[in-house]
């Protein structure tokens, strides 16, 4: 047990290593640059007391980029191995399917939190230094970002096993960005359903993987006080069902794959 | 989506800086063109589509603005079912016309009719979501989008005149709203909106009656053009415009009584009285000004 665990920890820092190669962190600086702009806009309104634009600005800079890099990275990596061949030398050291890609699953989405987390801590030093203070919610925000970079890791993987690349990668980037819509449009039409289709619209909402319930972005930008633990904890549960669900279903299909 | 749109925002703003320098002077340079180049413009679809874009993102802001406005939550107009169980949307006007709207009930609904059992319960703890009517945030918030939107479509009047009555009024900056307005009349020299809220701004913050009178008489010119324009295409000003060009008249009408040019005050009031009968404001200024005129001292406001 010990040494599978090794080898998929290995797999995680190869990948973590790749992506620092291929220089996606070096975009937590330029988004850094894009939030000073945001952010310097705001001086330049001259206005006293819009905190709430700056953190709006920093947020939606935070988990558009965030949610990018890890549909981005998470949707290359089967692919990749399989396509340059890289993958039968890491099989044979030896290491078993399911190791390799929970081990590149673990990569993933160990850079995807630290590039969330680079964010954050920039984020938060441009609201202090612009006065504004973060409250427990800004803390629980980073919490639930960091939570769904794991869960979209393993949707995303998951679906780089059944789609082509770049099938992937738009799919994933309409269903992370845009679930909220997805969710708000069954809410607002719900009423009007009856019968069959009802039952319908209440299937997909309940089917749906909603990411839109681990972004907290616009209480912190309104200055909403800080949710409750036990939610915290349910969607990390919520997460943890769909995690496993996508990375059984990964596994299931590596090890049926003709290579 | 929403993200989208926050991104098309901010890279749209860079994009406007840039571009805005190198556009609008060849836009201001009509006479540059020729009628056969404007009809290529018109008729070409990357210019179409372009001018879709700022409309679309245009409005998105706008809705930003909505969002602000009440804290984040989003709001919904009642569905038919529920307006036949007695729900009507709450019509909010306490800041100005131009921000004057209906609030149904929140998009995320009540545990009572929310039937997604744990999934309803968690939304509620996640997005902005209170009970009952709609609460409204300090509208200096609004300030920045006012001029994002402005910068990204330099022809939505509503931003300027918005975001100017929000910065003389509840930011205390009359001279960045005059600012702002001078800029909307610059970009849009045909709205006799903006010409009416600059009029406005000039009587009430800077008591400068002379400025203000020459922009309301330029508004009211222009609303009478734009009326008459309508007319022919069988449309008309909406209410907020009508309610706007009277008060154009209005303060026209006071502007040249607080200059002493009394005769011209009551030329105003009796051609507003004509073109907005119903607007009885002008009739007691009309008589404020008679009374001033034969030596009685004009009443305290």
């Amino acid at each position: 047990m010990g040494a599978r665990i090794r080898k998929s920890t290995a797999i995680a820092y190869v990948t973590v290593l790749e992506s620092v190669r291929r220089k996606d962190p070096y975009v937590v600086l330029i988004l850094g640059a894009a939030m000073v702009i945001g952010a310097g806009l705001f001086s330049r309104f001259g206005v006293e007391g819009l905190e709430k634009f700056v953190k709006d600005v920093g947020l939606s800079v935070t988990t558009i980029f965030s949610v990018v890099i890890c549909v981005v990275a998470a949707a290359r990596q089967m692919p990749t191995e399989i396509q340059n061949r890289t993958l039968y030398p890491s099989l044979g050291k030896p290491i078993s399917r399911n190791g390799f890609y929970l081990g590149k699953y673990l990569g993933v989405g160990l850079m995807s939190s630290a590039v969330v987390l680079a964010f954050f801590l920039l984020l938060q030093s441009i609201l202090l230094g612009f006065r504004i203070p973060v409250g427990a919610i800004f803390y629980q925000a980073l919490y639930l970002r960091i939570v769904s970079m794991w869960f979209i890791a393993a949707g995303v993987l998951c679906l780089s096993l059944f789609v082509t690349h770049a099938a992937n990668v738009t799919i994933s980037l309409l269903a992370c960005l845009g679930m909220q819509m997805l969710a708000h449009s069954i809410l607002y039409i719900h009423d009007e359903l009856t019968g069959l289709s009802s039952r319908l619209a209440e299937g997909l909402y309940w089917v749906a993987p909603h990411l839109e319930l681990f972004d907290l972005s616009k209480k912190v930008i309104h200055g909403w006080p800080a949710v409750p633990w036990w939610v915290l904890a349910g969607m990390t549960v919520y997460a943890v069902i769909y995690t496993g669900i996508f990375l059984a279903l990964g596994c299931l299909r590596l090890r049926r794959m003709p290579l | 989506m929403n993200k989208i749109a926050d991104l098309m925002c901010i890279v749209g703003l860079v994009a406007a800086g840039v571009l805005a320098s190198l556009l609008a002077p060849q836009m201001q340079a009509e006479a540059r063109y020729k009628p056969t180049e404007y009809e290529a413009a018109r008729e070409s679809i990357a210019v179409t589509l372009m001018g879709q874009l700022r409309m679309s993102v245009g409005d998105m802001m706008w809705l930003k603005t909505l969002e602000y406005l009440h804290n984040g939550i989003i709001y919904r107009m009642p569905t038919k079912r529920e307006e036949s169980q007695g729900a009507r949307a709450v019509e909010f006007a306490g800041m100005g016309a131009g921000v004057a709207h209906k609030d149904g009930p929140s998009l995320v609904p009540d545990k009572d009719r929310d039937w997604r059992g744990v999934l309803g319960e968690f939304n509620r703890r996640v997005e902005p979501w209170r009970p009952g009517h709609a609460q409204h945030s300090d509208p200096q918030e609004l300030i920045p989008w006012y001029q994002l939107l402005a910068k990204f479509n330099p022809n939505y009047i509503q931003a300027y005149v918005n975001g100017a009555f929000f910065m003389s009024d509840f930011a205390r900056a009359p001279e960045m709203a005059r600012d702002f307005l001078l800029l909307g009349a610059k970009k849009n020299p045909w709205s006799f909106e903006v010409q009416a809220a600059l009029g406005r701004l000039y009587f009430d913050n800077f008591k400068d009656y002379e400025k203000a009178a020459q922009a309301l008489a330029k508004a009211v010119k222009l609303a009478n053009d734009e009326k008459r324009y309508l007319a022919k295409r069988d449309e008309a000003l909406d209410n907020v415009q009508e309610q706007l060009r009277s008060e154009a008249y209005l303060f026209l009408a006071r502007s040249y009584a607080e200059l002493g040019r009394y005769d011209e005050a009551l030329d105003v009031c009796d051609a507003g009285l004509e073109e907005a009968p119903g607007y009885n404001l002008l009739r007691v200024e009309k008589r404020i000004v008679k009374k001033s005129v034969s030596g009685q001292a004009r009443p305290p406001e």
